[in-house]
């Protein structure tokens, strides 16, 4: 499956009295890779959430490969969700199932249940062959029949890796992939991630706290504030200035945050 | 249940028991149980002042450290065939009662949570059935949590005496006395633990277009299990010695042979009763650590 393209049109979220994300325009192209950058609260994961039809918008509309979310029936709204893969900052795998079991769950949307329970318990041979496959190119085939729980943190998340690829999804989005990993792994995680997703021209992304990250691995920036794009950008085009504007706080921020705290 | 670590801190400072607060709840504590003491006449030295029989105490305890396999009737009986018939028929009632406790405790535990009907992720629904969902949900939930709470309510002697009183003294009796209010206790424990579990696996199953039984079976359920599993364990030595008290009743559990050694004062044959039950919880205990080892669920 090939990459699906992303639309945001006008978009505004609010949660209560809070705004998630304040009109914003955006297009992604199938297969392109986007950083998200800015600081926390600045409505990163409630894009990729918008993205992922997981949440609706309060006003505008979400197109994906020309689709208005909104239009869909709760059926197609499945069958859609099944193409779009996440991986989550706390990676959200069942630590009592085995690894392959982890990584069969996520074609749910596309097995009855009975089918699903198959795949899991009774796995054919060629399913096994498929899901060691992926673990072998995440480097971490041999723990294919480990229980998860038993797996280092660095370990579980190559499978949360593993488990978006045998999605095979058309949009891959991740959301602060990598806040808790050390830096060196950081960087090889994040890398898997843009290799993996350009191999398979899938559309690809992913919400960063790290701007070094973000600047090295990604050819399109967009740095969110309060909600707002407040860039959209090469990171080459971009100047110091413009990240330090993202992340400096103005006086009210200040007292707001700390007031929150 | 205890709170989550973290959700009191996360609740700040108003959400936790201030000094003083805290100071007057442990103070209502010893004045009720003060009230309490006070009101029944208890008096610890009396406890020993009012002794009706030393003789007795001596006895009795004495005999803890001679417990024997010959009959202190004198007929030279040996004891290890009523040992053994007692240690039988105490772990049969008790798994029997426990297996449909389990069942019973897993399907109502799990209609008890609001876990099947609370979802709050955004549409794989029509407005009808998610309306439905919201008003039937809550319904069938207090529906069994008010019959969990009969069920548990009732202590599994007096389930004993009535159920003896309707039906007579046979097997289906022993066991449905132990079973109803043991899945009553397990539903209300298995229902809050079900609740509990962590639902990011599940929330991802359904963002990856899993539907509702996948998420509970596959996202959910694996993440009570753990706990699920060792309570039972527990409730599996608790039913051992609720099936050992049924000997009470004349069923030939080991409470059968310990009233019976009792009511002629052979105390070491009681004492030889007791150690099995001992030994029985010990080995059940032993069991249920072995297998909390090999799943990694300590």
């Amino acid at each position: 499956m090939s990459g699906a393209s992303l639309e945001f049109d006008g978009v505004t979220v609010r949660y209560g009295e809070t705004i998630g994300v304040a009109d914003v325009d955006l297009r992604i192209d199938p297969g392109a890779q986007v950083a998200l950058v800015g600081p926390s609260g600045s409505g990163k994961t409630t894009l990729l959430r918008l993205a992922g039809a997981i949440r609706e918008p309060t006003k505008g509309r979400v197109r994906v490969d020309g689709t208005d979310l909104s239009q869909l029936s709760p059926k197609e709204l499945r069958r859609f969700r099944s193409t779009v893969a996440t991986i989550y900052q706390d990676l959200r795998l069942v630590p009592e199932l085995r690894v392959y079991q982890n990584v069969a769950a996520v074609r749910a949307g596309r097995r009855s249940f009975l089918g699903l329970l198959r795949d899991l318990f009774l796995p054919s041979g060629g399913s096994v062959a498929q899901i060691h496959e992926i673990l072998e190119s995440v480097g971490i085939e041999e723990k294919l029949y480990h229980r998860t729980n038993q797996l280092s943190g660095g370990q579980q998340q190559r499978v949360a890796i593993a488990r978006s690829l045998y999605q095979e999804p058309a949009v891959l989005l991740a959301d602060e992939p990598v806040s808790s990993v050390d830096p060196a792994r950081a960087r090889d995680v994040v890398r898997l991630l843009c290799d993996a997703a350009r191999e398979r021209e899938i559309t690809l992304v992913m919400s960063l706290h790290n701007l070094e990250l973000a600047r090295d691995h990604f050819s399109r920036l967009v740095g969110l504030r309060n909600g707002r794009v407040m860039f959209d950008d090469d990171p080459s085009n971009l100047s110091s200035e413009a990240f330090t504007r993202l992340y400096s706080l103005t006086e009210e921020e200040m007292i707001e945050q700390g007031a929150h705290r | 249940m205890n709170p989550k670590p973290g959700s009191a801190g996360a609740k700040g400072p108003r959400g936790r028991l201030g000094g003083s607060t805290r100071a007057r709840v442990i103070t209502g504590i010893f004045a009720a149980g003060l009230i309490a003491a006070v009101h029944l006449g208890l008096n610890p030295i009396t406890l020993f002042t009012e002794i009706r029989s030393w003789k007795v105490i001596r006895d009795f305890f004495g005999a803890a450290l001679q417990p024997t396999l010959i009959s202190e009737s004198g007929s030279e009986l040996f004891l290890l065939p009523a040992v053994l018939e007692g240690v039988q028929a105490t772990l049969v009632f008790a798994i029997a009662a426990m297996s449909l406790a389990v069942i019973a405790g897993l399907i109502l535990g799990f209609l008890a949570s609001s876990v099947w009907w609370d979802g709050d992720l955004v549409g794989g629904e029509t407005g009808f059935q998610r309306a439905l969902r919201r008003t039937v949900g809550p319904s069938i939930t207090g529906v069994a949590r008010l019959f969990i709470g009969l069920l548990r309510s009732v202590h599994e002697l007096l389930w004993a005496m009535m159920l003896l009183s309707a039906f007579g003294l046979s097997h289906a009796t022993a066991v449905l006395a132990i079973a109803l209010p043991y899945s009553g206790i397990l539903a209300k424990i298995f229902s809050e633990m079900i609740d509990e579990a962590p639902r990011g696996a599940g929330l991802a199953l359904r963002a990856a277009g899993a539907g509702e039984a996948t998420v509970l079976a596959i996202g959910i359920f694996p993440r009570a299990l753990p706990d699920i599993t060792a309570y039972a364990l527990y409730r599996f030595e608790c039913a051992l010695r609720s099936a050992a008290v049924l000997g009470f009743f004349g069923y030939p559990t080991l409470g059968y042979f310990i009233s019976a050694s009792f009511e002629n004062l052979y105390y070491r044959e009681v004492w030889t009763y007791l150690y099995t039950l001992l030994g029985l919880i010990i080995i059940v205990e032993f069991w249920s650590v072995l297998l909390r080892r090999r799943h990694d669920f300590a």
